[in-house]
């Protein structure tokens, strides 16, 4: 560009530090939100990776079995009788550290006699360094030693532990103690992070620490001769089997992915809102300096100098707010991996990460996106002052004709996009990204027949403003009209953030009211006892049978029912199946979506019930069956009914007790739930099962009370960023509507100084503005109800099940509505009390100044 | 005794602009009588709307004091300065300046809007005005149909509707050519007198001495008084 | 002492193991490079407190001392053998089980574990064969805990196994003894039996390593047992038959560390006689003065044979192309007091085991003249700590 053009574009931008300031912050909000929560997501996929290549390794397949695990017998089989190696043994499983609050490990029992092969990366420390007979002797003391274990440097570092030092480790419930003999330093970063959480430890040390001597977690495999694996695959007992390594990691990352896709969809629209802003400011650029550039055409500046000096502008604003936006996305990610890590250890898998890994590539491609969306936001403003004429300077009437023109186009765009949404959304072969792309086609639409609405809103707001506060209520509506152009896209802007807060509000709202009448039919007992979990959703804890026994004979317990919670292998991966020992009289309340539970709690015949996540991720119908792999060998469960469940994203299939025991020899049980007598005290009963419970493994006794109020509060702390992926999208909004009305105040300076002469006070020049702001922000919460409703419509019916397989009956309650209209009313208020104090304090001499 | 409709004394103005202080006016000292018609000449930057900006409390002097028929408006607030000119003063503009979202008669009845006139006599009167500036059949339109001249006779409406005591006009013939000028000048001319309005007018075109009582003139700031008959343009 | 010296290297084993599952990272150090840290030394140091120690000659008593012997620290059966298919083509094989106590014995008030894992010992087997004819040396190793019947050792009925390797004795006696293993491209399967009654090494099955007490080992062989049976090699399986040599030593002791290695020469003559002699190598390269060996007359009755009751000299080396480390590769062996002279020369050039800690052994064939008459055998000859 020549350098006098280049001066333009620089003094331009120098003299608006406003607007400018804005846009940056603007498109620095929208970069940060976006990489923040793709380097959280990046950083808790890649944690969980390596958690999984911690724990799998370089196994090519399994041995896996029914909920007991695979008997030690197994694997000497394997080994002695058929030669197969490289194989190993595990045992793992996850265990609380009572003295180091917040944590947790996951105990990963090898032999380390055998397992080079697997997990290499268990890489400790420089074997040119360390003398061979430490390594020895380190090596005997994992094996030899009772409760022997080893940690990552790293790890024993945060928790000031050494070499020689214990460990108390909390088991379900059992406190034990283990002794770190070593401390592992993979020479790389990567496997530091893989084994941060991990105590190493010889298969005794962990089937003695869970209570499974004799019974293996699984034995890993490295077998590429489809032959060897059929020989090995039928010399395996009845529950055994043998699966291809990740399949069940396979399954937890792909609900992972759902999660977090619903999460980058979320931050993606806080940088589309951002857009709206750069596209916001470089129109407001453009239109004001019309004449100028009419001039600067008149002078012999070529179109594409015009528009290159437009583009280096926005330009300007986009790299640098990028750039802020990278480093503040940093930063950020910090705060969002904690709830994304939250949500996951809640929901689906313990992962330990603690540090975000920053990745050049997701820092790359925040850049990318940042400055891809300046562009795309400032190509239309640009290309708009490529048109200017030379030397006709357009009156402002012209204008807003214009403007008018292109809101009608606006519209017919908008109804366009709305159907292609739908044509989107309704192909069921979308998936969760098909979900997502329609959603967006849908968001846009709404963001483009905005201006139109408002338009066709404005005629009895106008009139309603004109009878309310006369002249200068029809002047505050007409002023909205007046500067469509500008107006529309602050306008827009907010309505798709307030959609966003009032569909992601109005899913929540839908989803936690299912959920709390789900937890209502499911939580029949009074008192409920379980052995501590360190998921709420994973069944891997077991309760004491005697315990079991001695509770159920508390006084002043009428009836005691259990409840089994496995993970049985089924042809597609792993199934969660709870086994319920239910008096048939009195069956548990599930609302069904198809069938009915009739017939299931007797126990007879292999009938069960599936949750409906379950339904839908398997494809299984009321009449159908489910195939399981029971220690009797495969086995068709018909399915009775299909019921609404919240519980596992995964799916559930439940049966009866006595259908259970049938098919596995597990006889352990998960939980007890317990009737009080009549006239029985709740709280009384649960201290006494406490005080019964006391001196023996930690059990968690809860009343049906605290155990709905506990889901309830996990189901918030899952959400808990979405609040705040709302709130940051809202504060996108917020900056653009005050960058808007930062210019309108510039380009308005005039007429409110000729106001200011005949005599409004600055009071009520104030309250003009803000009033047209309040009208604005009015109309975009009024236009961001059906926008939210459609927006809540597609994440209930659409996203949500197919991310999760579950669906639930859209509540739009009025107060979720009436909220995000406050909202937008309050945001757009906000804004303007800046921009209207300075119109109001401006010297109205200084806005009469000559031209 | 009826106090003079302006009275300024030893008024200064100075701005900031960066590190210098820049003088717009020194010393000025002025008197207008009710119902004069008093024309300030001088060239652009001489300091001439500045001086209207302070009678009109628009602006508010460095030092000294700006008494509007005995109110000082250098010891008033700003809310007061305002509710003041709303009650006291009609402006035209150079620009006509009238608001461009509002139709002819709501730019008219804007003033008695503001000081809560704008009842059905009130619309009667804006619309009787109208008609005496010519403008009859365009109360609907707005302003931006209206040629100059048109728009400034709306603006000399509108300054005089709410029977202002004070009529300032800056500039009010600069945008227009010579024969609109004309007609827009006797038009205000014809209106104040009619009413006995007192006008400060600031200019530096000589049509308008045509219709002044008295010609002031200032140069750099400084205010000097000549006759009628003197100089047209003492600049020149 | 000798295979002691290696037996107690089977510590060396662990090392290696422990090695393998702390490599590093992958891109660490080519396996050579690990176990070029391997210094024999090391691996022989160690504590021996809580174990049992080799003071005194005790009685043994057969089959219970085939068994193991879980108080001292390590312990090995040792089988090496030149064997012949009828066409006359030779294989010789090498079946080495090594028990190492991965900690002193429990006090038997020691709580016992729950785990079936729960293991004291490891064993190691190492398996070799030598293909002459196809100028091939095959090695493999097997490690195991002593759990769960994934490995073990027992005296009655006898037998020593690693997962799918074994020797089982049979009952009552252990005698014949059957030896079955396999890796990849080779297996055996060969019984042995025993034509003369079990040679006591050293001063009746005391082996002294040096000066202090305890520093040494018990040690007994079966120098001569017929062996035949089924070798594979590849897609081949060949009917064979041959002499094989028994070593069986336990101890918990060190090596000196004034040692560098040793070289071990078990030779079977035609003329019925029998031959065993280490030379304990200091670091300058000269034998120790406790260096051994045995001479066992064709009835079996064994005459011990003091350091300065032969000599070895070395005539030829020979450097390995993947350790890089340089053997002796052909010897002279003097008995004076026998008028016996030999020269033993390797099979095969490469008979370097790298399956755990780096050594050579391997089959050799033997050719002099005793007290003027011309002689020949075959045996085997073990090298270790060398290029450390």
């Amino acid at each position: 560009m020549r350098r006098r053009l280049a001066r333009i574009a620089v003094r331009q931008l120098r003299r608006h530090p406003w607007s400018l300031g804005l846009a940056v912050l603007g498109i620095a909000l929208g970069v940060a939100v976006a990489v923040s929560i793709d380097l959280a997501n990046s950083s808790a996929r890649r944690a969980f990776g390596l958690a999984t290549e911690a724990v799998t390794g370089r196994a090519t397949h399994q041995v896996i079995g029914g909920p007991s695990g695979v008997p030690d017998e197994v694997y000497r089989r394997l080994r002695v009788d058929l030669g197969v190696r490289p194989a190993a043994p595990v045992v793992a499983g996850d265990v609380g550290a009572p003295d180091h609050p917040g944590r947790s490990f996951h105990v990963l029992g090898i032999d380390p006699f055998v397992d080079a092969a697997f997990r290499p990366y268990l890489g400790g420390e420089d074997a040119g360094q360390t003398r061979a007979r430490d390594l020895l002797s380190r090596a005997a003391d994992l094996v030899a030693r009772p409760g022997a274990a080893l940690m990552a440097r790293s790890t024993a570092r945060d928790l000031a532990l050494a070499p020689g030092d214990e460990l108390a480790i909390d088991v379900a419930g059992r406190r034990r103690t283990l002794t770190i003999v070593g401390l592992l330093e993979p020479a790389d970063p990567a496997s530091a992070r893989a084994l941060d959480g991990l105590l190493v430890t010889d298969v005794a040390t962990a089937q003695a620490t869970f209570g499974a001597a004799g019974r293996l977690t699984r034995i890993d495999l490295i077998v590429d001769d489809d032959a060897r694996l059929a020989r090995i695959a039928a010399a395996l007992p009845a529950g055994v089997e043998l699966v291809a390594a990740g399949a069940r990691a396979g399954t937890t990352a792909a609900m992972i992915r759902a999660f977090q896709w619903n999460l980058t969809a979320l931050s993606l629209l806080a940088l589309v809102v951002g857009m709206f802003l750069i596209y916001q400011t470089m129109t407001f650029s453009v239109v004001q300096r019309r004449p100028l550039i009419g001039a600067l055409r008149a002078l012999g500046v070529t179109r594409a100098e015009v528009f290159a000096l437009v583009m280096s502008e926005a330009l300007v604003i986009g790299v640098v707010g990028t750039l802020a936006g990278v480093v503040l996305g940093v930063v950020m990610a910090q705060g969002l991996l904690r709830l994304v890590t939250r949500t996951i250890n809640d929901l689906y898998f313990v992962l330990s990460v603690r540090e975000v890994a920053l990745d050049a590539v997701i820092l790359a491609k925040g850049g990318v996106l940042g400055l891809g969306a300046t562009v795309l936001a400032a190509l239309a403003p640009a290309l708009e002052a490529t048109s200017a004429p030379p030397r006709v300077v357009m009156s402002r009437a012209a204008l807003e004709t214009r403007a008018r023109q292109a809101t009608r186009r606006a519209t017919w765009l908008g109804l366009g996009l709305f159907l292609a949404g739908a044509a989107v959304l309704a192909a069921p072969a979308g998936g969760i990204v098909g979900g997502f792309a329609g959603l967006f086609l849908v968001m846009v639409g709404c963001a483009a027949v905005t201006p139109g609405a408002a338009l066709v809103l404005l005629g009895p707001l106008h009139a309603v403003a004109g009878a309310a506060f006369g002249m200068l209520g029809r002047l505050a509506t007409r002023s909205i009209v007046a500067a469509l152009s500008r107006t529309a896209v602050a306008m827009a802007a907010l309505m798709i953030a307030v959609s966003a807060a009032i569909g992601v509000g109005v899913m929540i709202a839908s989803f936690r009211d299912a959920v709390t009448r789900w937890l209502e039919g499911t939580l029949r007992a009074d008192v409920y006892v379980a052995a501590p979990s360190l998921v709420g959703n994973r069944p891997d804890a077991t309760l004491d049978p005697g315990l079991a026994a001695r509770l159920a004979a508390t006084p002043g317990v009428a009836r005691a029912s259990t409840s089994r919670s496995v993970v049985v292998p089924g042809p597609d991966g792993p199934v969660h199946v709870v086994a319920l020992d239910v008096d048939p009289a009195r069956p548990p309340r599930w609302r069904f979506l198809e069938g009915d539970d009739d017939g299931i709690w007797g126990g007879a015949g292999d009938l069960v019930i599936v949750s409906e996540p379950f339904a839908h991720r398997h494809g299984t119908r009321a009449g159908g069956t489910v195939r399981l792999r029971t220690d009797r060998g495969e086995r068709d469960f018909r399915v009775g009914g299909v019921f609404y469940d919240y519980g596992s994203s995964a799916g559930t299939v439940v049966m009866s007790r006595r259908a259970y025991d049938r098919a596995w020899d597990d006889r352990a049980i998960s939980s007890l739930a317990l009737d009080g007598a009549p006239g029985v005290d709740v709280d009384a009963l649960v201290a006494a099962l406490r005080a019964r419970a006391a001196g023996g493994p930690d059990v968690v006794v809860r009343s049906n009370r605290a155990l709905r109020e506990a889901s309830l509060e996990i189901f918030d702390r899952t959400f808990a960023i979405t609040g705040v992926l709302r709130t940051l999208t809202m504060a996108v909004a917020f900056v653009g509507m005050l960058a808007a009305l930062m210019a309108l105040q510039l380009e308005r300076a005039r007429e409110i100084g000729v106001l200011r002469v005949l005599g409004l006070t600055p009071r009520q020049v104030w309250g003009l503005v803000t009033a047209q702001t309040g009208i604005m922000g009015l109309l975009a919460g009024l236009l961001a109800v059906p926008g939210g409703l459609l927006l809540a419509g597609v994440l209930v019916l659409v996203i949500n099940r197919r991310s999760f397989g579950w669906t639930m009956p859209i509540d739009p309650s009025p107060s979720v509505l009436l909220q995000g209209v406050a909202l937008a009313v309050l945001a757009a208020v906000l804004a303007g009390l800046y921009p209207a104090w300075r119109m109001a304090t401006a010297p109205p001499a200084e806005g009469l100044r000559d031209e | 005794m009826t106090p003079p409709a302006v009275e300024l004394r030893q008024v200064s103005k100075s701005y900031r602009e960066g590190d210098v202080e820049r003088a717009v006016l020194r010393d000025v000292s002025l008197t207008v009588a009710a119902g004069e018609i008093v024309v300030l000449l001088g060239r652009s930057g001489s300091g001439k709307s500045s001086l209207l900006n302070l009678i009109a409390g628009i602006d508010a002097p460095t030092s000294g004091t700006v008494r509007v028929h005995g109110t000082d408006l250098t010891a008033l607030d700003e809310q007061a300065r305002t509710r003041f000119r709303r009650r006291h003063i009609g402006f035209v503009f150079q620009f006509f300046n009238l608001i461009p979202l509002l139709t002819v008669e709501e730019n008219v009845l804007l003033p008695l809007d503001l000081n809560d006139r704008a009842d059905a006599a009130g619309v009667a009167r804006v619309r009787a005005l109208l008609d005496r500036v010519g403008l009859g059949g365009r109360g609907d339109s707005f302003p931006d149909r209206l040629s100059g001249g048109e728009q400034q006779r709306v603006a000399i409406a509108r300054a005089l509707i709410h029977e202002p005591a004070l009529v300032l006009a800056d500039e009010p013939t600069g945008n227009l050519d010579a024969e609109t000028a004309a007609g827009v000048l006797d038009l205000l001319d014809t209106l104040a007198r009619e009413a006995g309005r007192t006008v400060v007018m600031v200019t530096h075109s000589r049509e308008v001495i045509g219709v002044a009582d008295r010609i002031l003139s200032i140069q750099r700031g400084r205010l000097v008084e000549r006759p009628p008959d003197g100089p047209a343009d003492p600049a020149r | 002492m000798n295979r002691a010296g290696l037996g107690l290297g089977v510590a060396l084993l662990g090392v290696v193991l422990a090695l393998a599952i702390w490599p590093a990272g992958q891109a660490r150090a080519p396996r050579a490079g690990i176990q070029a840290t391997l210094a024999v030394r090391e691996a022989l140091g160690g504590d021996t407190a809580g174990f049992a120690r080799a003071r005194a000659p005790r009685p043994l008593s057969f089959p219970e001392d085939h068994g193991p012997h879980p108080d001292f620290r390590t312990e090995w059966w040792y089988y090496t053998g030149n064997l012949r298919t009828a066409a006359g083509r030779h294989v010789g094989f090498q079946l080495t089980f090594f028990r190492v106590a991965l900690a002193p014995p429990e006090p038997p008030s020691a709580e016992p574990r729950p785990s079936p894992w729960a293991a004291r010992h490891l064993l190691v087997g190492h398996l070799a064969v030598t293909d002459t004819a196809g100028g091939r040396f095959h090695a493999a190793s097997r490690t195991s805990r002593a759990a769960l019947g994934l490995a073990g050792a027992q005296a009655r009925p006898f037998r020593v196994w690693v997962e799918d390797w074994a020797v089982e004795g049979e009952p009552p006696s252990a005698l014949p003894m059957r030896l079955r293993a396999a890796d990849g491209e080779v297996a055996l399967d060969l019984e042995l039996s025993t034509s003369r009654p079990v040679v006591l090494q050293g001063e009746g099955g005391l082996s002294r390593k040096g000066p202090e007490p305890g520093n040494a080992s018990y040690y007994y062989s079966f120098t001569r047992m017929p062996a035949r049976g089924v070798v594979r090699i590849g897609a081949e399986t060949l009917q064979v038959s041959g002499l094989a040599w028994m070593d069986r030593e336990w101890s918990t002791s060190a090596l000196g560390p004034d040692l560098a290695g040793w070289d071990w020469f078990a030779v079977q003559l035609d003329d019925g006689r029998d031959l065993m002699v280490y030379r304990l190598r200091r670091h300058d390269g000269a034998a120790d003065p406790f260096s051994a060996g045995t001479l066992v007359a064709p009835d079996g009755t064994a005459r011990p044979l003091g350091a300065g009751d032969f000599a070895v000299e070395t005539l030829d080396t020979w450097t390995s192309p993947q350790s890089g480390v340089r053997y002796p590769a052909r010897w002279r062996v003097t008995v004076p007091s026998i008028d016996l002279t030999v020269e033993i020369q390797p099979r095969l050039a490469d008979q370097e085991l790298l399956v755990g800690p780096r050594y050579w052994e391997g089959a050799v064939t033997v050719a002099g003249a005793a007290a003027g008459r011309p002689v020949a055998g075959h045996g085997y000859v073990e090298l270790v700590g060398y290029g450390e």
